[in-house]
């Protein structure tokens, strides 16, 4: 009997000894990310992430820029371009392009990267579905020899689009992708485990597609540093969080559990002054980087939006200062009365601002109004010239708290001229598709970031025709065959012809001041709050490391990466 | 027996049926369309945006008649496909069930059931106990009519943001790995602390008042003053109203299942907890019909596969009903 419960006792003991080896074990592979040695980051990310597609919207974060290249960078601070997986690519002629591809540039598969490679990556533009298959189809051929790739275009190319398409389009493995591209699955396929030549390869067993993508340090080291032409990122790993909601990711950033956060967060203002660590670009107001132009969005369908008058009238009644001040807390500025940012100041043509423009003026306003024939009625507020009431509505995303309060500010600053709007909420979708489908009075809309050209701009504010759904440009629906002509000619010419492209945007500009086709209201901020608890060397104004702290999509190869690779251990 | 549970049996189905159909048809209600949304995502030139839609309303089957895409619906749930998601094209539905379930179940069945062993408990003991009572019955109120989510602010605020004892979001912490090692299963633990928490306080100020009510109801009644005549012991008479108080709180059991869902819900978006709730809102906000549907689905067969469950506990439990059934039968 006793024997038998010793032996019942030594099997207890036994199974003990073996399942704390067990999780000893565990333990000893460490089934942790060690936080001095990983770099947290979110703001790109919302809902869930779907997979390693650079052709689908929600990609997992990073996947462009930390795995898959691009052939070239763009430093908009600097405005210049960097070569990267090319070293060098230009014009042999009006209409010949000739890329060099860098030699030892690996996939992380173990192959060579090749100018084979790059010519089967361009060649997707011939897909529907590609974004650049519009200037595809001005491409006669894409030729492979060597390390080179030449590509000839048919008559005088879309040098601007073309220069933007080289710095954004993802060099993807061929032979990962080869049996899925066509024009649905370039869009909707997606691999186990994306193949790049970047400074990351993807970390599978930390991949959470509620909350996070893990990306590791790639195990046979990244050409770019091999090479000497950048730092060799220190963060072994970089987990991107998929946001919740501000007040988790404002937690997480005040508890040091984030270091870069790119989201707007209510309030920031009194963080970065309040002793919290954080870190900003600049050290005063407006702290971030000016990212994107947001607009008063006008229904040019509809009366009496269709007057550019009355869209003028609007630019006079809005305290943009004020909105700059009261709702941000002076983290964005007021924009120019051409809309261009301040990263084009240098096309920005001075004397047609003080002729063409417009400033907060209510006075200018009812003036104009009058003018144009408006008449106020017996509650007070303008009539159309024909003696309609005028009843607006504006409409931003419910929960887009910053703009919930814009919009209530520009009603109240119109209601003082005399003119109707009334503030409306929708669900992000709703407001989505009401704005592409033209099914709206007056809306804010920020869709066009920052890029290398104001081609992109005038392309977003002008395009022809118009169709029935309008998903990337021109949301007003303006038609304006004059200045669509000018923005098609600043297409063909080249970026390095910044006189003649001066020369034609001061055109563009007298038209839109004039017709305000959307009216320009304050510069969004590139949102960067950055934590000094675990890493430091976050990029500055005036320091060597004039980078854009940015990880949303688009902007790793901008100098998103550089803001990376140049981050040392806060510890040392 | 049989003629009571076939007649149960009937009844769910008829509500199932019901209930199948009220959840297909309202995400179709929301305004917009999710292809719209789903292709907007891809930057597209104008034209291929057309040739895209077409093929997205194809593969979803938006693109039939009404009343085809409702019996293609049936179809495919007969034979266990819930379709495929919208905003995670081209994942399975079920997938994505499989992969919140977990944590979702894991909040419920605990909350559910302690709350309801716990309510009882300190509902039984605080009836005709002058102390108790003055504390319990104030604090049970409190807590019922206390919304889950409120709720789960206010522990989250205090607890986890102003203390710091808890963390304030997700399933796991984000610098752990997902695999089973002892760290993984704590960092899962002490994420659902909080959660399971708020249910678990909401949920049991109901049962505790309701169980003090039913003993004094039970004290009260004739059987237990005969009892008490007949000097039995305060206990065995406790005991007696005890087994019949618990009956109307089992039916109540299956009433609140529906609530305490319901509850789970908000409460996981409150704490950004991956379960059914947190992917049923981000459904919604992408107008997901597929996921929307299928989560609520998931929802409908658990409540009243668990609604089935206490019928056939209560006949277990209450002898009454057995008698009953067999005279009906006999």
């Amino acid at each position: 009997m006793s024997f038998g419960i010793n032996r019942r006792t030594f099997t207890v003991v036994s199974a003990a000894a073996l399942m704390a080896t067990v999780a000893g074990s565990a333990l000893a592979q460490s089934g942790e990310y060690p936080r001095n040695e990983t770099l947290y980051m979110s703001g790109a990310q919302w809902g869930n992430i779907v997979g390693f597609n650079p052709y689908f919207g929600n990609f997992a974060n990073g996947l462009i820029g930390l795995v898959n290249e691009t052939l070239f960078r763009y430093d908009p601070i600097a405005d210049k371009y960097i070569d990267w997986l090319a070293e060098k690519g230009e014009w042999e002629s009006p209409t010949v392009f000739k890329l060099t591809v860098r030699s030892g540039i690996k996939w992380s598969d173990g192959d060579d990267f090749t100018a084979d490679d790059v010519k089967w990556n361009i060649d997707l533009g011939k897909l529907p579905t590609i974004w650049w298959t519009d200037l595809y189809k001005s491409i006669k051929s894409v030729e492979a020899s060597g390390n080179t790739v030449t590509v000839t275009f048919d008559g005088t190319p879309n040098y601007q689009a073309w220069q933007n398409a080289l710095w954004n389009i993802p060099m993807m493995k061929p032979s990962q992708w080869k049996d899925h591209a066509n024009e649905t699955e370039i869009t909707s396929w997606t691999p186990d485990e994306p193949i790049g030549t970047g400074p990351y390869v993807f970390d599978k067993a930390g991949y959470d597609p509620t909350t996070r993508v893990v990306w590791t340090k790639t195990p046979d080291g990244w050409w770019a540093s091999k090479a000497g032409i950048s730092p060799d990122p220190k963060p072994k790993y970089i987990i991107d969080l998929v946001n919740s909601s501000n007040n988790v990711a404002l937690g997480l950033l005040l508890s040091g559990k984030q270091d870069l956060n790119n989201n707007f967060l209510p309030g920031v203002a009194t963080l970065i002054s309040g002793g919290y660590g954080l870190h900003t670009y600049y050290d005063k107001p407006p702290y971030m980087l000016p990212a994107v132009t947001s607009w008063l969005l006008p229904n040019t369908k509809k009366a009496p939006l269709d007057d550019a008058a009355f869209r003028r009238a609007l630019a006079f009644s809005i305290n943009t200062d004020q909105i700059a001040k009261v709702d941000y807390g002076n983290v964005v500025l007021p924009a120019s009365p051409t809309g261009l940012l301040p990263a084009w100041d240098k096309y920005i043509d001075k004397e047609a601002v003080k002729k063409h423009g417009f400033s907060y003026d209510p006075k200018m306003a009812a003036e104009i109004l009058d003018k144009a024939g408006y008449k106020k009625g017996a509650d007070g507020f303008y009539q159309t010239p024909k003696g309609e009431p005028i009843d607006l509505k504006i409409e931003v995303p419910s929960g887009w708290s910053d703009w919930m309060q814009a919009v209530q500010m520009i009603s109240a600053d119109a209601k003082a001229v005399g003119i109707k709007i009334t503030p409306k909420y929708p669900d992000f979708n709703t407001y989505q598709s009401q704005r592409n489908t033209g099914n709206f009075d007056l809306m804010i809309e920020n869709s066009q970031p920052l890029s290398d050209t104001p081609y992109t701009y005038y392309r977003y504010l002008y395009q022809l025709p118009i169709l029935s759904s309008q998903t990337n440009y021109n949301f007003a629906r303006f038609e304006d065959k004059e200045s669509w002509d000018l923005t098609v000619q600043l297409a063909k010419t080249p970026r390095t012809d910044i006189d003649k492209m001066k020369e034609i945007t001061a055109k563009l500009q007298v038209n839109f001041m004039d017709q305000l086709p959307m009216i320009p209201l304050w510069y969004n901020g590139a949102w960067a709050q950055m934590s000094t608890s675990t890493w430091k060397n976050w990029p500055a104004d005036g320091t060597d490391r004039q980078y854009i702290p940015i990880s949303w999509r688009g902007w790793l190869q901008m100098t998103g990466i550089d803001t990376i690779t140049h981050l040392e251990p806060a510890g040392e | 027996m049989l003629r009571y549970l076939a007649r149960k049996l009937f009844i769910y189905l008829l509500t199932f049926i019901v209930a199948v159909t009220i959840d297909w048809a309202i995400p179709r209600f929301m305004p917009g369309n999710p292809v719209d949304a789903l292709v907007s995502r891809i930057a597209l030139m104008p034209d291929a945006n057309a040739a895209l839609t077409s093929y997205f309303m194809a593969a979803f089957n938006l693109d039939q008649p009404l009343w085809q895409q409702y019996l293609n619906f049936w179809w495919a749930l007969l034979n266990g496909d819930l379709g495929r998601s919208i905003m995670l094209f081209p994942t399975p539905v079920t997938t994505l069930i499989g992969r919140a379930l977990p944590y979702t179940l894991g909040l419920l069945l605990p909350s559910i059931l302690l709350s309801w062993y716990v309510g009882n408990v300190v509902g039984a003991l605080a009836a005709r106990r002058k102390l108790l009572d003055n504390s319990v019955l104030p604090l049970g109120y409190l807590l019922t009519a206390t919304p889950y989510m409120w709720l789960g602010i206010l522990l989250a605020w205090v607890l986890g943001s102003t203390l710091g004892w808890f963390p304030l979001a997700f399933g796991y912490d984000q610098s752990v790995k997902a695999e089973w090692s002892w760290l993984f299963f704590g960092s899962l633990v002490y994420h659902w602390v909080l959660p399971f928490a708020s249910l678990f306080m909401v949920a049991l100020g109901g049962w505790a008042i309701g169980m003090r009510n039913m003993i004094i109801y039970e004290l009260e009644s004739d059987y237990a003053n005969y009892l008490m005549a007949l000097g039995a012991p305060h206990r065995l008479v406790r005991k007696y109203a005890f087994r019949n108080a618990m009956l109307p709180q089992i039916t109540g059991l299956a009433l609140q299942l529906g609530a305490v869902v319901g509850g789970a819900l908000v409460t996981e978006i409150v704490f950004s907890y991956p379960g059914l709730g947190w992917l049923v809102l981000s459904g919604i906000q992408n107008q997901d019909y597929f996921v929307i549907q299928g989560v609520f689905l998931f929802i409908i067969v658990g409540v009243l596969l668990a609604n089935l469950i206490v019928d056939v506990v209560y006949v277990i439990v209450d002898p009454r009903t057995r008698v009953g059934l067999q005279g009906d039968a006999a």
